[in-house]
């Protein structure tokens, strides 16, 4: 698939990678004047292609390739091999360009002026991004009205909390209106209304402007609650990619039933589960995901006598755990 | 896909021009010179302490032709010029460019990363960063003995040597420049090497104060071509003071400064972008 570079909004994909490689050499010391050379492979081949409009779960566990793959995307880093364009750009060589079309957070690094009040690192950006004076206002009126920070404008970062800084961070990667915006642990340290704001926000914006969202996080809620579609990067490449559900009816890990007994009793004998705990009269089993429940309760109520029942599905964390060591 | 979206983002009619290498660096400096101030008492005080070291050198050089009255041909008021000069050109290059020294602090930290997601040149954000006012306060013992110099020092001023004064200093600054965008190069590469550099930059600053001639030809000779720190102020020095080279080189010479500071120049910017590009595969 040969690519034009003008950055041009087109149906093609916004973030195309094909057979993205990126190889460190390592020197070593290996005696006295000799170094060994080793060659780590952080990303190999990975392809990717994300439509505008997306909202993207990029996750895997650390040192996966997955940051590695996201500086590589932000023209942060060259790959070694492979073909990719953001935007219709080549990330390294129109830096500048792309640098305009896209937002990125780090969530644990702010890029906010951390002596100055936050309405001043926001003034900078709107001269650095060159954005119209007009749009400028609109953004920051919208954005800080939505991030609820108008309270906040003239504190200086440094007193702001975690959660309250987030919301500045977020809204500086959005004054110029990219049109992809990478987000590194954007909830990491946040408390729970926090989360929920910053996490309705990023709904909304990818509702409502149709930016595109690709979100890296270790909090699977984060997940669960805003992207239908996951990539699961694993060993520098791709490990799975689609939809949530599909991907825990993939990895299919064990349901679990939780049943409250009339009375405390050993651990139930039933063909098809196994109980996995006993707390009381209350007692959880696992159970294939892909058998009928309906027929176990029946097989337990036959045998005991049951107060109350509920199923769970298994949580994403599992269904993340079983993908990687599976 | 495709969903109508409710408002368009700007980016489709986006025209306009982005900052230039002069506007990104007012731009960061400002915001940096705006972050120091917001701590006034400590920066007075770093002021005063900065001001007070580099008068103290200034006076060691008044103390020592107390018992001389010259030194390798100088005499006080020549020495004081060319002493003027050189940290005049050198704390003035530290004003403007020193930001390259952090650079290894932020690739130590990571945020690196943040300059280079930005749409502006990634060199004029690196030279202000950390930009502070404080770094005025030995500008003006530096000054102060420039002017002394010019005022005592038996110089017949012709037109030419009056503009051969701002020229040293302006040679000065774009040679020391260089040597600082060599030294952000070089703390890409090793990011850890900032004590390393620091004795090219400030042993040059300490060299070029005092004659030349004191160091010896091997070493005069490894400065006027090698490092091309002569040209800070030695060369123009000499024409302005009227002396002839202890090393015989030619006179033509003493006006080539611009030449060794745009090849120096050059030198520096393939260096800086050989340690980007060697960033961008490494990323560490």
């Amino acid at each position: 698939m040969s690519r034009v570079s003008q950055p041009t909004i087109t149906s093609q994909p916004i973030i195309e990678a094909e057979n993205l490689s990126k190889t460190y050499t390592l020197r070593k010391k290996a005696g006295r004047l000799k170094r060994e050379r080793t060659t780590v492979e952080a990303v190999r081949d990975l392809n990717l292609s994300v439509a505008e409009g997306e909202l993207l779960g990029y996750i895997g566990p650390n040192g996966a390739g997955k940051s590695t793959s996201i500086k590589m995307f932000t023209g942060i880093l060259s790959p070694s091999a492979g073909k990719l364009h953001v935007a219709g750009l080549e990330p390294i060589r129109d830096r500048k360009q792309l640098a305009r079309r896209i937002g990125v957070v780090f969530g644990q690094r702010t890029t906010l002026w951390w002596d100055l009040p936050l309405r001043d690192s926001f003034a900078l950006l709107h001269r650095m991004y060159s954005v119209p004076d007009a749009r400028f206002a609109a953004n920051l009126k919208r954005y800080v009205d939505l991030l609820e920070l108008e309270p906040l404008l003239d504190t200086p970062v440094r007193q702001l909390s975690l959660g309250q800084r987030m919301r500045g961070d977020l809204t500086a990667a959005l004054l110029h209106d990219p049109a992809v915006l990478y987000l590194d642990e954007p909830t990491i340290g946040l408390d729970v209304t926090s989360k929920a704001v910053v996490r309705e926000f990023l709904a909304e914006l990818n509702r409502e402007q149709g930016t595109t969202i690709v979100l890296t996080t270790h909090d699977l809620d984060d997940i669960e609650r805003l992207c239908r579609r996951v990539v699961v990067i694993d060993h520098g490449t791709v490990a799975y990619d689609g939809e949530l559900t599909a991907l825990r009816a993939r990895v299919a890990p064990d349901r679990t039933l939780v049943v409250d007994l009339a009375a405390p009793g050993p651990a139930i004998d039933v063909p098809g589960a196994k109980v996995t705990r006993v707390d009381g009269p209350r007692q959880w089993l696992a159970f294939p995901a892909e058998a009928n429940a309906a027929a176990l309760v029946a097989a337990i109520a036959a045998r005991y006598e049951l107060l109350d029942v509920s199923i769970r599905d298994a949580d994403i964390e599992e269904v993340i755990r079983n993908l990687y060591t599976g | 896909m495709a969903e109508p979206r409710l408002e368009p983002r700007f980016e489709a009619r986006f025209e306009q021009k982005p900052p230039g290498v002069v506007a990104t660096y007012m731009l960061t400096a400002r915001m940096w010179a705006r972050s120091a101030l917001q701590y006034r008492a400590s920066m007075v005080l770093t002021m005063v302490t900065s001001g007070a070291t580099a008068s103290l050198e200034l006076l060691g050089i008044l103390v020592v032709f107390g018992n001389v009255s010259s030194i390798g041909g100088f005499s006080l008021s020549e020495a004081l010029y060319l002493y003027g000069t050189a940290q005049a050109a050198f704390f003035t290059s530290d004003l403007l460019f020193t930001g390259t020294e952090y650079l290894a602090d932020r690739i130590r930290l990571g945020t690196f990363d943040s300059l280079l997601v930005r749409p502006v040149g990634v060199l004029p954000q690196v030279f202000a960063d950390q930009f502070t006012p404080r770094r005025l306060a030995p500008l003006v013992p530096a000054y102060a003995a420039l002017a002394i110099g010019v005022a005592k020092a038996p110089v017949h001023w012709t037109l030419l040597r009056v503009a051969m004064v701002p020229y040293t200093l302006l040679i000065g600054v774009a040679v020391f420049g260089a040597v600082w965008i060599l030294v952000g190069a070089f703390q890409i590469v090793a990011a850890d090497a900032s004590e390393v550099m620091n004795s090219v930059t400030y042993g040059g600053q300490f060299m070029t104060s005092y004659p030349l001639s004191l160091y010896g030809r091997n070493l005069m000779l490894f400065l006027t071509f090698g490092l091309p720190l002569a040209y800070v102020n030695w060369q123009p020095t000499l024409y302005v003071l009227g002396h002839a080279d202890p090393l015989g080189t030619p006179s033509f010479l003493r006006f080539a400064g611009p030449l060794f500071a745009a090849a120096l120049w050059g030198l520096a910017l393939l260096a800086w972008r050989a340690a980007l590009r060697h960033h961008r595969s490494t990323g560490s």
